[in-house]
């Protein structure tokens, strides 16, 4: 039996080598269907592996608790302070929460010896805020409870400490590497007044994608100040900056996703929920689950990448449909070989067999070819359209088993046809 | 005429197999049409864009106060000039602007559900600057006292008077005098009055389920103003003496400005101390800038790979056929054709099949242009056939196509037609 198989087997590739041309060409569709695959695996799902990997640095485990982001003339402003941050301590009584405030504003922020200022949002708050996050400290060091806040003037030598995103470094600092931007001084506004603040660190930037995704952000000027928090172009200053006013928002840090789905729970028995959009605008305080933020995120980039990717999937089963049918012409014209074959004892599970061999044989050998006209192509089109690329082992793995499989597929049909020729039929048919 | 001859043989080959044409064609049907589809819809939506853009928001942009900082400043009066100031500076041309206060919102007592009838204190040109358009009559003038007052084309069928028309007089419920209607507006198409500031339709299927969730990702939040969707709304000019503060400033400038000009707003009102939001329609200035045409060029990519796989199909076809077709060809040759006959024969098919293809692919492409555009519950999103992209692709799918016959005919051409009868 095996004997038996590996001569079917053996045919089969030798059929492959005798007809170097033809196999050549077969390969050749396999190639560019694997290196279209190879660019759909590398861009569409390492991107989404990236982008799910940045939102978790936003803080899946933070709640924010805000003002509603769409307060309608007239209405009136929920408070927001000291008093509703105990409330919220005393709501989640028992879940240990870490309940952070912060006051932010909008200013107009330049670096000293450059010329354009940038527009960035100023977020005050106590040192335990890095918590609220998951992003490490890149240069320097994070804000202290005794760093100095600064005093109104320009020529003033009381410079308040302040730490940037790693982002909004690059956007003050334009020529400068982030590590020498540790020291220097910014030029900002506090409630109006111009202000100096020293640079005392960086924080480093959680989104990969940055400038891609800004390529596309037409949305930025309709976010409100809460929201665009989260872009991360941000200056943090110590608590005290803005004085003790009303707070901007509260984030609570949980300990993990189970206190976060129960203080949600919690918070909305006497807040709004930020999920129901009409709440939005029904002038009580919202409440905010980062981690479902990011799952919408999550999902909708899924979505959107879902759709991109159909296009490519369908190329590859164009290339299958085309495979399949370059196979089905070949057997067509093979079919004085293969009613020979059975005359000469071969039966109808070999044929089959033997022309999946060569179908497997010939995909297999052009998606390994594809691999790196596949690899080439993703660098190309990466300096195209500045496209995230990332190329992987497991990838070309991948790639290879849609080879083998293209393969596989395509022979379907071919090698049913052809071992359900009537040998005698087609023998008598040359005869006559 | 032998030429049309050889065309006639080769399309009747194809017509007596048309199953098998098909699948061969499939590279370059896929291909074209992945070629032309982006480039359609792109194309169709600027078009559009730039023919309606009035219509569909494409030349406006909607400014409000951020109410979320908790030193959050309503906007004034005098922020109208500050806005206009900004939206100049770079030498934009300003189609119109003005700000306007939600002054009154009058709801039927006999109708659930009825779309209420809104009174809007105007400063500056509002009217135009919100996109309306005029029937009959005048907009409000500066000099104009707080009794005369523009008039939505809605607002008639409201009060029950379908003919109501300048110089007549109206008295919305509630409001302390009676007004001189000088002018009324143009009705607007169901589409813009389902559009939202962000050139969302608000009625496609796909807002809710898509376009909502994404929004809220990207931080950007529904935003009450139901009002400037009824088509009820009546614009008186702003007494004097009332109250300083406005609720909304609407500018209109060319759509290819809009994006820069919100952000230049956006950071003049941010030194000014004063934190906005301004929106405008999110999908049509991506489409309308240079970005998206860089990303339409990956698609020029899959159009080359699956050209590229369908000319291999046709060539490997093609040779087969010359292979198998050697008797019909040694008789052709017997009866006087010459070897360029021959040759001519293949590339010939390879032509139409091409020229066949690409025309499919053209009807496909067109298809899926229809589908994606159907898909996106933005304001204004259409398609258009993009005859230079489209005529690109054709003329590529056919030099491909005859390129890839090319190998097959020589070899047809210089089979030894003796060689080809003695075979049998």
């Amino acid at each position: 039996m095996n004997r038996r198989l590996l001569s079917v087997v053996g045919e089969g590739l030798l059929h492959v080598v005798r007809h170097p041309l033809r196999s050549l060409l077969t390969a050749f569709t396999s190639a560019i269907a694997i290196a279209v695959t190879v660019n759909v695996i590398s861009l569409a799902f390492g991107m989404q592996e990236d982008i799910a990997g940045d939102v978790d640095r936003f803080g899946r485990n933070t709640v924010d608790v805000g003002l509603p982001p769409a307060l309608a003339p007239g209405m009136p402003r929920p408070p927001l302070g000291a008093a509703q941050a105990a409330r919220a301590a005393a709501i989640l009584d028992g879940l240990d929460p870490l309940i952070v405030p912060r006051r932010q504003r909008a200013s107009p922020v330049r670096g000293e010896g450059q010329t354009e200022s940038e527009r960035l949002q100023l977020v005050a708050a106590p040192p335990t805020y890095l918590r609220t996050l998951n992003i490490p400290v890149a240069h320097g060091r994070w804000l202290r409870s005794d760093d100095p806040v600064g005093a109104p003037g320009t020529e003033t030598d009381a410079v308040g400490a302040c730490v940037l995103d790693g982002a909004a470094a690059e956007r003050i600092f334009p020529q400068v590497a982030p590590a020498a931007v540790v020291g220097r001084v910014v030029a900002l506004r506090v409630e109006g007044a111009p202000r100096r603040m020293r640079v005392v660190g960086i924080l480093s930037d959680p989104l990969r994608y940055r400038e891609l995704f800004e390529t596309f952000d037409e949305g930025k000027g309709a976010r409100t100040l809460t929201s665009s928090l989260l872009s991360f172009r941000n200056v943090y200053l110590p608590e005290a900056t803005f004085g003790d006013g009303p707070y901007t928002g509260i984030s609570i840090v949980l300990a993990d996703g189970g206190a976060v789905v129960e203080a949600q729970e919690r918070l909305i028995g006497v807040w709004a929920d930020a999920r129901d959009l009409a709440s939005l605008s029904s002038g009580r305080l919202v409440v905010f689950a980062r981690g479902q933020w990011m799952d919408a995120l999550g999902a909708s980039t899924m979505q959107g990448s879902m759709i991109g990717n159909l296009v490519w999937m369908l190329i590859v089963l164009v290339a299958a449909i085309m495979i399949s049918t370059l196979h089905l012409i070949t057997v067509r014209e093979r079919y004085d070989e293969v009613a020979l074959r059975r005359c000469e004892g071969a039966r109808r599970s070999d044929i089959a067999l033997q022309i999946t061999v060569e179908g497997v044989t010939t995909a297999l050998l052009g998606g390994l070819a594809g691999l790196p006209l596949g690899y080439v192509g993703a660098a190309l089109l990466r300096e195209i359209v500045q496209f995230p690329f990332r190329f992987e082992f497991r990838y070309a793995l991948v790639a290879t088993g849609v080879a083998v499989f293209l393969g596989l597929v395509s022979s379907v049909l071919p090698a049913r046809h052809a071992a359900r020729l009537q040998p005698a039929q087609v023998l008598s048919r040359r005869l006559t | 005429m032998r030429w049309i001859a050889v065309l006639a043989t080769a399309l009747r080959r194809l017509r007596q197999r048309p199953v098998r044409t098909f699948l061969l064609l499939q590279g370059t049907i896929w291909g074209v049409a992945v070629a032309i589809f982006p480039s359609a819809v792109i194309q169709g939506t600027r078009e559009a864009a730039r023919s309606q853009g009035t219509e569909l928001g494409a030349d406006r942009i909607a400014v409000r106060a951020d109410t979320t900082p908790d030193n959050a400043k309503g906007l004034r009066r005098a922020d109208l000039a500050t806005v206009r100031r900004a939206a100049e500076a770079d030498g934009t041309r300003l189609l119109a602007s003005g700000a306007l206060r939600v002054a009154r919102s009058v709801v039927k007592a006999d109708a659930d559900g009825a779309v209420p009838l809104t009174v809007l204190e105007t400063f500056g040109a509002a009217e135009p600057a919100r996109g309306l358009s005029l029937a009959a009559g005048r907009w409000l003038a500066p000099d104009d006292g707080p009794g005369k007052c523009v008039v939505e084309a809605g607002v008639g069928p409201w009060l029950e008077d379908p003919s109501l028309a300048p110089g007549d007089e109206i008295q919305p419920a509630g409001w302390p005098t009676p007004l001189t209607v000088v002018g009324v507006c143009r009705a607007r198409s169901a589409q813009a009055r389902q559009t939202n500031d962000l050139g969302f339709d608000l009625e496609h299927p796909l807002y809710k389920k898509i376009g909502v969730p994404l929004l809220f990702a990207m931080g950007i939040m529904p935003v009450p103003d139901d009002w400037k969707r009824t088509d009820c709304c009546v614009y008186v000019r702003a007494p004097a003496d009332a109250s300083d503060e406005v609720h909304w400033i609407f500018l209109r400038v060319p759509p290819d400005a809009v994006s820069t000009t919100a952000n230049r707003v956006r950071d003049h009102m941010t030194n000014a101390d004063k934190a906005i939001v301004t929106q405008y329609p999110l999908v049509l200035p991506l489409i309308m800038g240079e970005t998206v045409d860089r990303f339409a060029a990956v698609n020029l990519a899959m159009f080359l790979a699956c050209l590229l796989m369908g000319a291999v199909v046709m060539m490997n076809v093609a040779l087969l056929s010359a292979l198998t077709r050697s008797r019909e060809i040694a008789i052709r040759r017997t009866e006087g054709a010459t070897q360029r006959d021959i040759a001519f024969q293949f590339l010939v098919e390879g032509f139409a099949l091409s020229l066949v293809g690409a025309g499919l692919g053209c009807v496909l492409g067109m298809l899926l242009a229809h589908i994606r555009a159907s898909l996106e519950p933005v304001a204004g999103f259409t398609w258009s056939f993009p005859v230079r992209e489209g005529s690109w692709a054709v003329v590529l799918a056919v030099v491909i196509g005859v390129l890839a016959s090319l190998l097959p005919a020589l070899r047809a051409a210089n089979q030894d037609p003796v060689r080809g009868l003695a075979d049998e």
